[in-house]
């Protein structure tokens, strides 16, 4: 996938969050678990993939993978996916500062229902 | 088990991880609106409640009691938390995968225009509505209408993978069973109607629009929404599913077409998203639009009196206080046929019909 071409796309979705829990910090901790919980599954969905790829291809690896030495830039390659991971699982406070940011207005919700019934 | 989304030119590809990721996004919002969801009433039955009449004197009213009863329960609070963050999480998935996939999509589109059997009309001076414009729709970064880009697809493209993986599959491979329920009922109830020129508002990515390509071979098929970027991308899905469709930027609210120009106005799911004018405006519209004889036929979710149990009720409010469908609850209360009466249908030529899902169906037919 060429990085150039790739284009940007807004991730924060304009309107104020709800606060679910009464401190506000067990809200972000409740979706670093969600989100702990989707990259968990991606892994284990990953691994099973290429454990099924090995066999039907014959390959024998279990010791490979356990002596498995990274090359500089696998290594690289390694640490950019990690820091793409970290920067997933704590989402929740790029949206709160991009919320802070466009200054969203702190509109309870019978608020909005008036403002686009006018 | 429900079928795999359908494969075409236009369709994004996720790679292993992106993939993995929109599955279990799926299968966290499965199971939430199941099992978990099932527990919720069993916690207002036997927690929420009893403590509300010991507290009050009376059981709970209607939706509203229920919502701020619910309101402080930790299952409820810890429920409601993860169907929102599975929500946001879904949205982020699929932009993971849109954002590597726009040269590819923009590249097809572009080879799809130029020899379009269809057309696209796009009108960049449109005013978007206030109630896309306040808040993003279901929580989909951006919504429907902003562009990211020079001729920006990707809130289409967004949007086509998250309405089958919100539906759990369940809309069809092609997301398109609205379309197939209120063309199907049309053809139940008025097997002799022959519509030649038929209206699809807020089209989206055009899911529902195509189905009445061939619901009505005879037909020419147009269709409208408020945003480019979704536009873009439901005009080259056609074309590349070799539909003939002609696309428009319009609002529903007043569109740019001739007095008595369509047989048959449709719209699947559009109201909820509108507000409390926009709908008088639209089914005004819809009057304004339709030959003598013509018909407006409108699909959306329950309305409060049409839910047997007000717990379910209830249950068809949280998108609206936690999804950014905020018109749901005022929406779910109004008269349709007052609506209808209101834009200038006879009470004679309206009727609410239900569908097999049990929905409601507002059909309005203008006097020959």
């Amino acid at each position: 996938m060429a990085d150039a071409d790739r284009i940007e796309i807004p991730r924060s979705a304009k309107g104020k969050r709800p606060q679910y829990f009464d401190d506000p910090a067990s809200d972000k901790l409740h979706f670093m678990i969600m989100a702990l919980v989707e990259e968990l599954s991606v892994t284990r969905d990953r691994v099973d993939a290429l454990e099924r790829v090995l066999e039907r291809k014959s390959v024998s690896t279990m010791a490979e993978v356990d002596h498995f030495e990274p090359t500089e830039e696998d290594e690289a390659q390694r640490t950019q996916r990690r820091a793409a991971y970290v920067a997933k699982i704590m989402k929740c406070f790029a949206d709160e500062a991009a919320q802070v940011e466009r200054k969203d207005p702190a509109l309870d919700f019978e608020k909005v229902v008036e403002a686009i019934s006018e | 088990m429900t079928e795999r989304q359908a494969q075409h030119t236009m369709m994004i590809q996720p790679t292993h991880d992106e993939r993995a990721r929109q599955e279990l996004c799926q299968a966290m919002r499965v199971h939430l609106l199941t099992d978990v969801q099932s527990g919720t009433k069993s916690v207002f039955n036997h927690r929420v409640h009893p403590a509300y009449k010991k507290e009050h004197g009376h059981e709970v009213k209607d939706r509203h009691e229920i919502r701020r009863a619910m309101s402080s329960d930790p299952y409820y609070r810890v429920y409601s938390a993860s169907l929102r963050s599975s929500q946001e999480l879904m949205w982020d998935s699929i932009i993971d995968t849109v954002e590597h996939e726009m040269p590819r999509l923009q590249t097809e589109f572009k080879k799809l225009h130029n020899q379009a059997i269809g057309s696209l009309t796009l009108d960049p001076d449109l005013e978007i509505p206030r109630y896309h414009t306040a808040a993003d729709i279901h929580l989909q970064p951006n919504g429907y209408h902003t562009d990211v880009t020079e001729n920006d697809l990707s809130a289409g493209a967004i949007f086509d993978r998250g309405l089958y993986m919100y539906g759990d599959g369940k809309f069809g491979p092609y997301s398109d069973a609205m379309g197939h329920i209120v063309s199907g009922q049309i053809k139940a109830l008025y097997p002799d109607f022959s519509p030649k020129r038929i209206l699809d508002m807020g089209c989206t990515s055009g899911n529902s629009t195509l189905v009445y390509v061939d619901a009505f071979p005879e037909a020419e098929v147009h269709a409208v929404d408020v945003g480019a970027p979704v536009l873009r991308y439901a005009h080259a899905r056609a074309e590349t599913l070799g539909k003939t469709v002609h696309f428009a930027q319009a609002n529903a609210e007043h569109t740019n077409y001739q007095d008595n120009s369509f047989d048959l106005i449709v719209s699947h799911i559009l109201f909820h998203e509108t507000g409390r004018t926009a709908l008088t405006n639209i089914m005004s519209e819809c009057h304004r639009l339709l030959r003598p004889g013509g018909m407006m036929v409108h699909l959306d979710i329950p309305q409060d009196r049409h839910c047997d149990d007000v717990y379910d009720s209830f249950l068809w409010d949280w998108e609206a206080y936690n999804n950014n469908e905020t018109f749901c609850v005022v929406m779910r209360s109004l008269d349709y046929e007052e609506e209808a009466a209101t834009a200038g249908f006879e009470h004679d030529n309206i009727s609410i019909e239900s569908v097999p899902v049990g929905w409601p169906l507002l059909v309005g037919k203008k006097a020959a």
